[in-house]
């Protein structure tokens, strides 16, 4: 990784107690080990979601004689390290996505379009999973984006139908929301942070007040709305009251300072920014969950089609160039770029891995061996895939871009022993005709929906639009 | 702010499936539709088609925008507002700012939460000056407090404050002093604080309650506060809510008055230009000129001059020529000395920009020979007619067409010597699944061939070929043969689908939401009123303003 522009690489990594560890954003961790174990660790999921679909040559991994005998390709080598804790999930499709819609990416339903946006017709997975621990954790789920703030059509996130959680691009406030400081410079003296703190909790019991008469006047679609947003607002301090005793067990080590220059585009929503973005968000995303801030992050590299995202920092990479007009190159055979992109992804994907690993659990395990991280995408791929065979009514071999089909799915982690890693699913396609082979038309992706939620301990059999309801990934879990 | 492109349309082909154009049935004979009037004269002036029947959620409560807040707090509080960037995102995918729709998240929240803390912080030093007080025993800085509510939460809440209201921030003030010790400023900025993330401040209130689907008028306050959002980007100013006291913002007559008087106020010019970005995307110009590899001829300065010359341009064309018209072939340049050097005129006689009289040409007539403007809708290799055309057909014809279908998306084969680009692309798109999309939109792109990727009139093409920028249309909403970039204007002008689609957007703009079939009566009188105007633009947004639809609101149904 090279050193991100703007705030030094030490900076970045020197902790607040000065000490010079190799990890020492997780410096606490070993502190909070002595604390008491758990009698069973909690299982997270970690989202990790990637515009622009892929190289699905360059990326399937070349399968053996059983599931276990695998080579990774081009694409994932960089993620060699982790090849026993990851399993492969081939061919699944996304049967409601229509192009970039990442949309329909986690809630396996459909979408409306509303004409300002897309909205999906249902809950998300990460969402779900945070509903149903409401309480657990001082923050439900953590949604992480990179670069700038996804738009209507780009939310991967949806708390219920037409609801978009967006993420937070500025890992300057997600540092102080993991704090509980709420402010997003460092705060230098613990008087000032406390006093810091009671301001806001004065701020927040003043509006909140529930002897307020606005909502009482308002309709009910309107009062949900309000609602929702005093909901978040009492949120705010509910965090700061749980994240106190639990940061009391943990610190999150300071990140520095937010380099943004006033009224210009801040520093971390600027593309060339994004890399080292990226590397704050990951580190925060793996702090919270070894503090066990919470048990479900989503971290979203960009937004939906790459929000314009350019690479020039990555050798081989056309300078200026954008993410989607790369991906669309592929169609023209000019697949190169792409890959170094995705193969850029994957070793920043196998550095979170190195972190997840590098914390242990108060049982002795690492944090990885008790997390489901699964890599998401809005599609599949860009061009034609070698490996399919011709479409019996051409003799062509079908483009397959921008469509839901052929998802490049990995899971990482064995989940508290739910998963059995170190295998290479190559799942069969629908009815396994030539017709539905080249078209790439596979098993649901609400399948994998499933059976993450298996994983996690949920015995929920469908998720998503009863229609396309066709239970589990077969031999994921378990 | 950088807005979304058009679409992610590049060089696909797309599907005739799901493809609609809109506007009448081809008539040949004429290059613009107006024509038809003549065949129906009673006949709705809307074009068959164009409405959208897509139920639309009827104006959701929504926040204020990022600019709203921004100048509320400079208007109020006289201190700089924190950054835009540092409140929660408002881009809508029309280009349109708002929130409608949007869940608040919890980090949405915490932005709100420290926008109000950072403000209260810059405040604090001098808040005697807004907020003075002789009083030196807690009921005399209490009265303080309250008085200043009374006489600052009208326009803060865009309402007068209720007794009730003023008493929980008076409260928050009392026990910052007493229980907490703070200083008079202090707390005083705790009122400031708790007030800049009140629901009744952030949201924009609503008549509501009743049945969904019923209709209940806006009171005073409720339309004082719509129509300064919308035509001034902030919140009321004393006169407007006086006139709300009075009860004059409900009835036509007295509402036009006040009306009149915001679109004289500087700032109407400022949420104009807002119109016209969100519209148009003309932000893509200035960051044309921060990309030196795509467009290696065009410096940062340059690339910001062309901006702003075509921002004068519409803003000309809106506020002086007042004339739809206008927007497509106008005798109007606006130059800098700069901006003479690039086109390589001498019209520029003082510095900063001008506006100056010039003939209309083939290579200079209005917004498609402006460099700035046809750079932003060139791509880097060339000037990408499909892309060009694409744009024309949604945004100045407001045509729905949908992302290329799975697996029909093929790449354009590479130039070969002697084929044109619109040969290439029109052999490439012939076939049957492909032209029934790419044949509402090429030729209008074929048109614009005219311009080079730099926007500068040519002869011959990137493959050194004689441009044929003569276009037969036969596409919804223009029809007939039109020559050139310039041709292709004056059919625009002329057209009754780029008329009623400029309707359309300033709907959208004002309602947040695009007009309907439901709404064809309406928007067919809006549409009269338009043309009985000369196609005046700021008429369409006063009847707007003055319509039903401005002063009710439909109650929305379910829950978000």
């Amino acid at each position: 990784m090279s050193p991100p522009k703007g705030v030094s690489r030490r900076l970045v990594l020197k902790g607040t107690t000065g000490l010079a560890l190799s990890l020492p954003w997780l410096e606490s961790l070993a502190r909070r080990a002595a604390v008491g174990a758990e009698p069973t660790p909690p299982r997270r999921l970690l989202i990790w979601t990637q515009p622009n679909g892929t190289v699905m040559d360059r990326w399937a991994p070349v399968a053996g004689p059983t599931e276990r005998d695998f080579e990774l390709s081009e694409i994932l080598a960089p993620l060699e390290r982790h090849k026993a804790d990851m399993v492969v999930v081939q061919n699944l499709m996304q049967r409601e996505a229509t192009g970039h819609q990442y949309v329909t990416s986690l809630t396996g339903h459909g979408y409306v379009d509303l004409g300002a946006r897309y909205v999906s017709k249902g809950v998300s997975l990460d969402q779900y999973v945070a509903q149903k621990q409401r309480g657990t954790t001082p923050i439900a789920s953590l949604e992480l984006g990179v670069g700038q703030a996804e738009d209507g059509q780009g939310a991967v996130s949806w708390a219920g139908a037409g609801r978009s959680v967006i993420g937070e691009a500025n890992p300057f406030k997600v540092y102080a929301r993991l704090v509980g400081g709420g402010t997003s410079s460092a705060v230098a003296d613990q008087a000032e942070a406390q006093r810091l703190l009671s301001r806001r909790r004065s701020i927040i019991d003043t509006v909140t007040d529930p002897l307020s008469s606005l909502t009482g006047r308002l309709g009910g679609a309107d009062r949900a709305i309000v609602d929702n947003y005093l909901e978040s607002v009492r949120g705010v301090e509910r965090e700061l009251v749980a994240l106190e005793t639990k940061l009391v067990t943990c610190r999150v080590v300071a990140i520095g300072a937010d380099p943004s220059v006033a009224d210009q585009i801040p520093w971390w929503q600027q593309s060339a920014n994004a890399p080292a973005a990226l590397a704050l968000q990951r580190k925060l995303a793996v702090t919270a969950l070894a503090c066990d801030i919470t048990r479900v992050v989503t971290l979203t590299v960009a937004g939906s089609s790459g929000g314009l995202r350019t690479f020039d920092s990555i050798d081989g990479v056309s300078r200026s160039a954008d993410w989607h007009a790369i991906s669309h190159d592929v169609e023209k055979g000019q697949d190169q770029e792409l890959t170094l992109i995705e193969r850029w992804h994957a070793e920043q994907l196998a550095l979170l891995l190195d972190d997840l690993k590098a914390v242990q659990e108060p049982s002795g395990e690492s944090l990885l061996s008790n997390t489901l991280l699964l890599t998401n995408n809005e599609y599949g791929c860009n061009g034609p895939v070698s490996y399919l065979p011709p479409d019996p009514r051409t003799g062509a071999r079908n483009t397959l871009t921008h469509s839901g089909v052929m998802m490049p799915y990995l899971v990482f982690g064995q989940c508290g022993g739910a998963i059995k890693t170190g295998r290479n699913l190559v799942l069969p396609f629908r009815n396994g005709t030539e017709l539905e082979r080249a078209q790439g038309e596979g098993l649901s992706h609400t399948r994998l929906l499933v059976s993450v939620l298996n994983a996690l301990g949920y015995e929920d059999t469908t998720f998503g639009d009863p229609a396309h309801a066709e239970g589990t990934v077969p031999g994921l879990v378990g | 702010m950088r807005r979304r492109s058009a679409g992610c349309l590049g060089i696909f082909a797309l599907a005739a499936l799901g493809c609609r154009g809109n506007g009448p049935a081809a008539t040949p004979g004429t290059a613009a539709d107006g024509g038809t009037r003549d065949t129906a004269a009673a006949a709705s002036p809307t074009p068959e088609g164009f409405l959208t029947d897509r139920v639309q959620s009827p104006s959701p409560l929504r926040r204020l925008t990022r600019a709203e807040y921004r100048n509320l707090v400079r208007e109020v509080f006289g201190v700089e507002p924190p950054s835009a960037y540092a409140l929660p995102d408002d881009s809508l995918a029309t280009g349109f700012a708002g929130t409608a729709n949007q869940l608040t998240t919890i980090a949405a929240a915490n932005r709100y939460l420290d926008a109000a803390v950072e403000t209260g912080e810059r405040l604090e030093p001098t808040i005697r000056q807004l907020m003075p007080c002789g009083a030196t025993d807690d009921a005399g800085e209490r009265a303080c407090i309250d008085g200043w509510l009374g006489a600052f939460g009208p326009r803060l809440f865009r309402r007068p404050m209720s007794a009730e209201e003023r008493a929980r921030y008076v409260a928050a003030f009392a026990r910052a002093r007493a229980n907490a010790k703070e200083s008079y400023e202090r707390s005083a900025s705790l009122v400031v604080q708790a007030l800049l993330v009140a629901p009744e401040l952030l949201f924009v209130e609503l008549p509501s309650g009743g049945a969904p689907g019923s209709k209940r008028d806006l009171n005073g306050w409720q339309m004082a506060s719509r129509l300064s959002l919308l035509l001034w980007d902030a919140i009321p100013d004393e006169a407007l809510l006086a006139a709300a006291a009075r009860g004059e913002l409900t009835t036509r007559a007295t509402l036009t008055t006040q009306v009149d008087r915001m679109l004289r106020d500087p700032r109407a010019r400022l949420a104009v230009r807002a119109f016209f970005e969100g519209w148009l995307g003309l932000s893509k110009i200035e960051s044309v000129g921060n990309d030196i590899n795509v467009f290696p001829f065009v410096q940062r300065d340059v690339a910001a001059a062309l901006a702003d010359e075509t921002r004068a341009y519409l803003d000309d064309a809106f506020w002086e020529q007042d004339d739809f018209r206008k927007l497509f072939v106008s005798t109007s340049r606006f130059r800098t000395p700069l901006l003479s050097e690039v086109y390589g005129d001498t019209l520029s006689t003082a510095d900063g920009m001008a506006r100056y009289e010039a003939a209309v040409s083939e290579d200079s007539f209005g917004l498609f020979s402006q460099r700035g403007f046809m750079m932003m809708l060139s791509k880097s290799e060339e000037s990408a007619p499909i892309h060009r055309g694409a744009f024309v057909r949604r945004k100045l014809l407001c045509g729905r067409l949908p992302p290329p279908p799975p697996g029909l998306a093929t790449p354009l084969p590479a130039r070969t010597p002697g084929v044109s680009t619109r040969r290439r692309i029109s052999e490439h798109t012939a076939g049957a699944r492909c032209s029934g999309c790419h044949g509402t939109f090429n030729s209008l792109g074929f048109a614009l061939e005219d311009f080079n990727i730099a926007g500068r009139f040519r002869e011959v093409d990137e493959g050194g070929l004689q441009i044929d920028s003569h276009v037969t249309f036969d596409e919804p909403g223009l029809h007939g043969a039109v020559d050139g970039a310039r041709g292709l204007s004056e059919a625009l002008a002329a057209s009754a689908t780029a008329r009623a689609c400029l309707a359309a957007q300033l709907v959208t703009f004002a309602f947040e939401r695009e007009p309907t079939t439901a709404d064809q009566p309406w928007f067919d009188q809006l549409l009269r009123t338009f043309e009985a105007s000369g196609f005046s633009m700021k008429t369409v947004l006063v009847e707007l303003i003055l319509s039903e639809h401005f002063r009710t609101r439909i109650q929305p149904a379910g829950s978000l």
